[in-house]
């Protein structure tokens, strides 16, 4: 069943029109990779599927419904919680308190009990509860900022560029949590510009340039053949330098 | 150095109430962004609201401190969600928004109470501190301002709610992916900024005599308070208060009271070439 | 159109660098209009509604039976020109009202019969908190406006300066209540000027309080001297201070504060410092209840003194409390004057104004003011201003109204000065100023000094 998708959405800045008449689906309990070169308007399809951005035209669909006209705290109260690109978290609290205005809603039992599953899964986060957001290490950030996403329970999670800046060793540890969440339910959408690692996770491949889908494909395809990537990607590159 | 224990006495008194008078206006700075034009008017507003239901009730203008707040923060909300959010969110427009508001403000109370001078006479005697006789209710206003200033920081800091007001200043869009409507924290924020205005003018009026026009000059004071601490900052604006009422009584005792403006306008300009971001270096640019 | 999400963070961030400068431009701002409103001599342009009021009381009963050479005339207009709003209002406040009640009398009572009973028009205007230079420009346009006969004004002395020489040059004679001496020390021929001279005032009040402590053995050897450094309180402040330095008083402390205090008690500290037994203080009603107050709490119990100004403002024993009682000013005009006259006058004012338990000193001073030039009206049987200010000068009421100033009867000297004035010294006691000197026109002993 399909969970939250984009049907024909247009969404930019001003002038700019940064993604055109998008459509992707997200199926529940699956993880759909979006991947892209710098510019294709991936981060901006994330803000517009999250309210962020509003929707020049074209619709969001959330289990069946029509939200594109909510705002972003009223969707986030449906289900769907993001971790946006840079992590921005709220660098004056603390992380116990960022962590906790990730479940704002929720009873102070419920919070704590979300807390503890949110531990149990950055063990790290336990020893810098107390710490303010602006003195961590990107990867202690990165950390605090799924936690924050997590703290709301979401049927739907939705990552920008959680790589971005970050060692490789601790973008492992960010990217062994989401078959964990796929396990407890969540569905997801990971927007990366290295194809390499959302390839060995996504069921569900898109591939995005100058703010149009140029391909879809499930991730077993690319999985077997690396060289249908590179073709879809290099086509793409080509086209946009004008050469045939 | 018996002048000297007396500047200190009564700055530290002053502090006090100076701190309470910045919180309200930094609240609504470090929250919503808007530089709030209207403080004075909110300040005489909570000053008049004292007189006259301590006129016609006789209550303990300390409890009245209280109904002030009710009251400011009531024309607070209302002149929020009636007007000000749907202005354009640009401080120019906002600006002269509400120095029109407090003009509209200014006005109605000349014409409904007149130019006349008031204050609220409270006779509680004298008290020696460190060799300077203090009025008792200084002391109360003393330790109202630490009461309201400490209830704030402990809102901003230790509840959820006030968390969330802190988080609206971090990062707005942040706030609305955890799912909390930040306009709800706006209105809350600006109406607890003018309500902690309106406790301020109330105990401004247990201790000056004020006409229409005073809201000013103690507005001067919050703003001074408010940069010197650095914006949205907090504690740094308890210190600031504090070195607001050394650097006036001071200037007043030692040098002359004509200058206590002159020298509180340059400590300002100092403080924002060398430290914009307030004393504590915390405050926003 | 711009998307929800990116406009408001992009205004978020404008905002926050426009912050610091807002909020200095805030405070530049305010400081700015803070100088404007206290500074006496800054430009605040008031609102200059003229208001006429044709005081249309009781139709004539005695019709015009006009000499030959009198004009017949349906109504005189006198210009009223006053602060009726900004610092001064109170004090301008009062003289409209005294001015007013002059009005209705004399009108009531068949207005000007020299004229064929013609009625007094008042023609008031507001120089609110304008600078002087406006004041006098405002009297230029009341007078080009209207037919002024006189005019009554404008109580303040930098006013009062700038205003006369206006009525000088038009030749309409003008009637004040201002204290300065410099008014009429200029060769004018149009001014003419009630109170006592400042100087005369300046000099009896200090004289008084220092007789008052020598007579109970109250030691005055040093004294202070604050005021708000307006120009007005500045030259009163720094008259007293020479006064009692010339009578072997030191005067360690002049201290010129910008009005508008926000507290008393750091310049309290400063004052007291100098261990005064006698302070003067001058300035705005507002600062004085913070000063006087922080004196008494700082252990002050010695006289204060005052030249009048916020001293004898009707509030000024509400507004500064407890602290008030026994406070000394010089006036130019008591509500507790001698004589049947002044005594109906006050009861009157009080019966038709109840807000007010006894009329201010310019109510007086512009009640007479206002029945002196009715009187002048009818002696010239015109309302030519030219002979209007010559039966001015050559007026000479010894009953009637008019006689409720201080010096019990009217008649001007040739430079205006009012002849035979004596300085009103006043107490406050109780809540109300009484007249403690001199003794000829005083109602009440002084409460004694020290306690």
């Amino acid at each position: 069943m399909t969970l939250l998708s984009s049907l024909n959405i247009s969404a930019g800045y001003g002038d700019l029109l940064a993604i055109e008449d998008m459509s992707v689906d997200l199926e529940e309990g699956s993880l759909l990779g979006v991947v892209g070169p710098n510019g294709a308007g991936k981060s901006t399809l994330l803000r517009a599927l999250m309210g962020i951005v509003a929707l020049r035209s074209g619709r969001v669909i959330w289990r069946g419904s029509d939200i594109g006209g909510l705002p972003a705290d009223a969707r986030a109260r449906l289900g769907i919680a993001m971790v946006q690109e840079g992590r921005r978290l709220f660098p004056s609290l603390s992380v116990e308190d960022n962590l906790l205005l990730g479940a704002y809603h929720a009873s102070r039992a419920e919070r704590r009990e979300r807390q503890e599953e949110v531990l149990a899964l950055f063990p790290a986060l336990r020893d810098i509860l107390g710490r303010t957001a602006s003195v961590l290490s990107g990867g202690e950030q990165q950390m605090v900022a799924v936690g924050r996403a997590l703290m709301s329970r979401p049927s739907c999670l939705l990552i920008d560029e959680p790589s971005l800046g970050l060692a490789p060793i601790i973008v492992d540890e960010i990217y062994k949590t989401l078959p964990k969440l796929l396990g407890a339910g969540v569905s997801i959408i990971l927007v990366e510009q290295e194809v390499g690692r959302v390839l060995s996770i996504a069921d569900l491949l898109v591939v995005l340039h100058e703010g149009r889908k140029v391909y879809e494909g499930a991730g077993t395809e690319f999985r077997e053949r690396p060289d249908a990537l590179a073709e879809v990607y290099l086509g793409n590159v080509s086209a946009v330098g004008g050469g045939n | 150095m018996d002048m000297l224990l007396q500047v200190l006495v009564s700055s530290v008194l002053l502090a006090a109430v100076y701190f309470l008078l910045s919180l309200g206006l930094n609240i609504i700075l470090g929250v919503l962004d808007i530089v709030n034009f209207a403080h004075g008017a909110m300040l005489i507003v909570g000053a008049y609201a004292t007189y006259y239901l301590y006129e016609y009730t006789g209550l303990s203008p300390w409890l009245l401190v209280f109904v002030d707040m009710i009251v400011v923060g009531g024309l607070g909300a209302i002149l929020y969600l009636g007007y000000l959010q749907f202005t354009v969110n640009s401080p120019l427009v906002r600006m002269f928004a509400l120095i029109g508001f407090s003009s509209v403000v200014v006005s109605s109370i000349l014409v409904i109470s007149g130019s006349d001078f008031r204050t609220v006479h409270l006779d509680y005697g004298t008290v020696d501190i460190l060799g300077l006789p203090v009025r008792v209710s200084q002391i109360v206003a003393f330790g109202v301002a630490l009461i309201l200033g400490g209830a704030t920081l402990f809102l901003l800091n230790y509840t959820k709610v006030g968390k969330a007001i802190r988080a609206v200043v971090d990062d707005r869009v942040s706030l609305w992916i955890c799912g909390v409507n930040d306009k709800r924290l706006s209105l809350l924020a600006f109406t607890v900024g003018t309500a902690l205005a309106g406790a301020a003018g109330g105990v401004l009026a247990t201790y000056v005599t004020f006409g229409p026009d005073s809201g000013l000059s103690f507005a001067i004071i919050a703003f001074a308070v408010v940069i010197l601490g650095g914006l949205g900052d907090l504690v740094g604006g308890a210190l600031a208060s504090l070195v607001v009422a050394l650097v006036l009584t001071s200037v007043t005792v030692y040098w002359s009271s004509a200058l206590t403006n002159t020298a509180l306008f340059i400590l300002v300009l100092l403080v924002l070439l060398v430290r914009p971001r307030g004393i504590l270096g915390r405050g926003r640019v | 159109m711009e998307t929800r999400g990116k406009l408001r963070d992009r205004k978020y961030n404008s905002a926050r660098q426009f912050l610091p400068i807002a909020a200095l431009i805030g405070l530049l701002i305010m400081g700015m209009a803070l100088l404007a409103a206290c500074g006496g001599d800054e430009t605040e342009t008031a609102d200059t509604a003229v208001e006429t009021e044709a005081t249309s009381a009781g139709a004539t009963d005695e019709t015009t039976e006009a000499s030959e050479n009198a004009e017949s005339v349906d109504a005189v207009q006198v210009g009223l020109l006053e602060p009726l709003s900004g610092p001064f209002a109170d004090n301008g406040k009062m003289a409209r009202l005294g001015t007013e009640m002059a009005v209705e009398e004399i009108n009531a009572n068949g207005g000007i019969k020299s004229l064929g009973g013609a009625k007094i028009e008042l023609v008031i205007k507001d120089t609110g908190a304008a600078a002087p230079a406006q004041v006098a420009n405002q009297l230029q346009s009341m007078i080009e406006q209207n037919d002024l006969s006189a005019v009554i004004g404008a109580w303040a002395s930098s006013y009062t300066l700038a205003a006369s020489t206006v009525a000088e040059q038009a030749g309409v004679p003008m009637v004040t209540e201002s204290f300065a001496d410099d008014i009429t020390g200029r060769g004018y021929k149009y001014i003419f000027k009630i109170p006592a001279s400042a100087e005369l005032m300046g000099e009896e009040a200090v004289a008084k309080v220092l007789e008052l402590a020598e007579e109970v053995g109250y030691e005055i050897t040093t004294a202070a001297v604050v005021a708000d450094n307006t120009s007005a309180a500045t030259v009163s402040a720094n008259a007293a201070a020479d006064r009692l330095v010339a009578r072997g008083v030191d005067v360690p402390v002049r201290e010129f504060f910008t009005p508008g205090l926000t507290e008393g008690n750091s310049l309290a500290i400063k004052v007291l410092a100098t261990d005064p037994q006698l302070i003067f203080v001058q300035g705005a009603l507002s600062d004085m209840a913070l000063l006087q107050n922080a004196f008494k709490e700082q252990g002050y119990e010695g006289p204060v003194l005052g030249a009048g100004s916020g001293f004898v403002v009707h509030d000024y024993g509400k507004t500064v409390g407890e602290a008030a009682n026994g406070a000394f000013s010089s006036a130019g005009w008591n509500w507790d004057m001698p004589g049947e006259a002044a005594k109906n006058f006050a009861e009157q004012f009080v019966a038709k104004n109840p807000e007010f338990d006894f009329p201010g000193q310019e109510a007086g001073e512009d009640y007479a003011a206002m029945y002196i030039i009715a009187q002048a009206l009818e002696n010239a049987g015109s309302a030519d201003p030219q002979a209007v200010r010559d039966a001015l000068a050559e007026i000479d009421i010894t009953e009637g109204p008019a006689t409720i100033l201080a010096s019990g009867k009217v008649s001007f000297d040739e430079t205006g000065m009012l002849e035979d004035t004596l300085p009103v010294i006043i107490q406050w006691q109780d809540g109300k100023p009484y007249t403690v000197a001199p003794e000829s026109i005083a109602s009440r002993d002084p409460i004694a000094l020290g306690q």
